[in-house]
């Protein structure tokens, strides 16, 4: 027996782990007096999670040798800065959002556009940065004034 | 049937029209844009509707919702790139067109086409909405249950990724509307002492992740690759000197637009998929076939005609049924859900106003569409050359107060990064998206429909069998996905992709 898929392998384990976890849970939720009570249709699409999971697993595998995989060619250095800028988005996007309730919503926003467009553009000279900071600038100005004012929504 | 006049006519009030307008006009540009889809779009503007009255707010989605999907064309014809996957056969025959110099007048052909299948359309959700609205208010439990699944079915048969997939997701998606409160008991369930999951988990923020970032971080791999954009331009007076030609492309107009309706109306289809038929429809019945693909007008006509068609054709489920007809008006949904109206059948009585004021809508979106795109084609052109840097941040921004912006919490905008990046790992991993949203915004109706169908039935499933459209609505859940596991079996070469065409 082989790997046909090894993504899908992978996924079909961790969805039938997952699976198995939360349909052990739905026997901790209380019952009621109502029509077929508040744990019976969890169990049914949990129950329905663990057999596709299950049949997900089994499709990933094929009896018989291997077929011969496409073999990806080492990753270029275009693709890898691509790969770190996917990472440095993310990683950008989390730190935001984790300070925005210490720094404040405005400053914290200007903050993650300067440096977001900054990682991102291609071009890092002195004008090109004052750019972006006049940009950031007037986005969180803006953002602030729609959502703070306009709409009088209580920001971080 | 129409509800309120007075109410109705707040739609031609001189602040909804200028909404309107630059809701389309903004639909435009970001329809124009590849990477940037109307449902983002649409995502995006859900939160802002939350200062808006519910009227005006839909209004601004239905014109965005238009011009997104109509501004598709534009990287289409000059990029060779779909701006929108409801524009992805347009380049087939747009951009050929392009690069012999005739890119002014494959624009042209484009939006008259949009225009013409986008008032087909109107006149199909005008007369077809009513009728369908007043006979799905015979629907009780046992419908609403079966219709929940013939939709998801539906949508997972239509997508091809995997069948098991697409279950997959489906499930997964209904599971997690389950987490909270539940409806019928108000029991705790899976929130494991979390005062934030106690509530339940939003679909705006899911929605929003899913859709948009997980867009984005797709769209920043391929950011470092410039574009080539052709130039171009029409005047009026060469606008509607193509516009004169289309006398001779009347069968191929109308044909694209009924299939562009059609599958409009089928729930979770969309513009994604109708331009792709209505363009392999038009260039089998062609006598010429073999010059589609070569800068033939008939497809781009085929194409936009199609895909805005099926703009009026997804707003009929969802007003008559509450289900979605695409993404983008499942993004309505939201706007609904923020003003506390559910869409369906119960619309229809107790808010018919609404109804006619997003028909009216529709339509005045679609004329100002055409002006719009007549009168500033260049600087629809020009929104190509914004640094895409620039514009994702600004964004992603955008995106995180969205995000917060319904019930002020932090914990939905952890949830607005969580399934931004599950949403790209399911892209990654072939999994398609729009189950598992629909399956989170159906999951808890769906649990209380089955359960109430039950208590109906005097404790037992039985009712279904007194209950015709239910069985009907069932046995094209079961056909559907038995078809479609036929249909993937059977096929040599992989499917088309409706979403996340990249």
């Amino acid at each position: 027996m082989t790997i046909k898929k090894p993504l899908d392998l992978c996924t079909g384990i961790a969805l039938l782990l997952g699976g198995l976890f939360m349909f052990m849970e739905t026997f901790a939720i209380p019952g009621s007096n109502m029509a077929l009570g508040p744990r019976i249709f969890p169990q049914v699409l949990y129950g329905a999670i663990i057999v596709l999971s299950l049949v997900m697993v089994g499709q990933s595998l094929a009896l018989g040798p291997a077929e011969t995989p496409n073999q990806a060619g080492p990753a270029d250095p275009a693709e890898r800065e691509t790969m770190w800028l996917q990472w440095a988005y993310i990683a950008a996007l989390f730190i935001y959002i984790a300070i925005m309730p210490l720094i404040g919503y405005g400053i914290a926003t200007f903050g993650f556009c300067f440096v977001l467009m900054t990682l991102l553009g291609e071009r890092r000279t002195l004008k090109s940065l004052c750019v972006y900071a006049a940009l950031s600038g007037i986005t969180a100005w803006s953002l602030v004034y729609i959502f703070g004012t306009l709409l009088r929504l209580f920001l971080p | 049937m129409f509800g309120d006049i007075g109410q109705v006519m707040m739609v031609f009030s001189p602040l909804t029209m200028a909404v309107m307008l630059a809701g389309v006009f903004g639909g435009l540009v970001v329809g124009a844009m590849p990477g940037l889809t109307s449902t983002m779009a649409v995502a995006l503007l859900v939160p802002i509707t939350y200062g808006m009255t519910m009227e005006l707010g839909l209004c601004m989605l239905v014109a965005v919702y238009v011009g997104a999907i109509s501004g598709g064309l534009v990287s289409a014809t000059l990029l060779n790139i779909p701006g929108t996957p409801s524009s992805v056969a347009t380049c087939f025959d747009a951009y050929p067109m392009a690069k012999r110099g005739e890119a002014g007048k494959a624009l042209a052909y484009g939006v008259f086409a949009s225009f013409i299948g986008g008032i087909f359309s109107f006149f199909v959700l005008l007369f077809m909405a009513p009728v369908l609205g007043n006979f799905a208010l015979r629907f009780s439990s046992y419908e609403y249950f079966a219709l929940v699944v013939f939709a998801l079915t539906c949508i997972i048969s239509v997508s091809r990724k995997s069948l098991v997939k697409g279950l997959l997701a489906a499930c997964i998606g209904m599971a997690l509307g389950l987490i909270g409160l539940s409806n019928m008991d108000m029991v705790s369930r899976f929130s494991f002492n979390s005062p934030s999951l106690e509530s339940g988990i939003d679909v705006l923020p899911v929605l929003i992740g899913m859709y948009a970032v997980s867009q984005l971080m797709v769209e920043i791999k391929a950011i470092r690759k410039p574009y080539q954009i052709m130039e171009a331009d029409f005047t009026t007076r060469e606008f509607i000197a193509v516009a004169k030609t289309f006398r001779h492309s009347i069968r191929n107009l109308v044909r694209s637009s009924i299939i562009g309706t059609a599958i409009g109306i089928l729930p979770g289809v969309g513009p994604g998929l109708s331009n792709i038929v209505a363009y392999a429809r038009a260039k089998s019945a062609d006598k010429n076939p073999d010059s589609y693909g070569r800068g033939n007008p008939d497809g781009i006509i085929a194409s936009e005609s199609a895909n805005n068609a099926s703009t009026g054709g997804a707003l009929i489920p969802l007003l008559t049924l509450g289900v979605p007809g695409d993404a983008s008006t499942m993004m309505m949904i939201g706007a609904f859900m923020i003003h506390g109206v559910q869409p369906g059948p119960l619309l229809f009585r107790d808010n018919p106003s609404v109804v006619m004021i997003i028909t009216l809508a529709f339509l005045i979106s679609t004329i100002m569409m055409l002006l719009v795109q007549m009168q500033c084609i260049r600087v629809l052109v020009k929104a190509l050359s914004i640094p895409r840097h620039i514009l994702y941040s600004v964004i992603t921004a955008l995106c995180v107060i969205g995000s917060f912006a319904l019930r002020s919490n932090m914990f939905d905008v952890w949830v607005f990064f969580a399934t931004g990046i599950a949403g790209y790992i399911m892209v990654k991993i072939d999994f398609p998206i729009l189950p598992l949203v629909l399956g989170l915004i159906f999951g808890s109706m769906a649990e209380t429909e089955f359960r109430s169908s039950y208590v109906l039935g005097g404790n037992s499933f039985s009712g279904y069998l007194d209950r015709p459209i239910a069985l009907v609505f069932l046995a094209a859940a079961v056909l559907s996905v038995v078809i479609s596991a036929y249909t993937i079996r059977r096929s040599k070469t992989p499917a088309m992709d409706t979403q996340d065409l990249t």
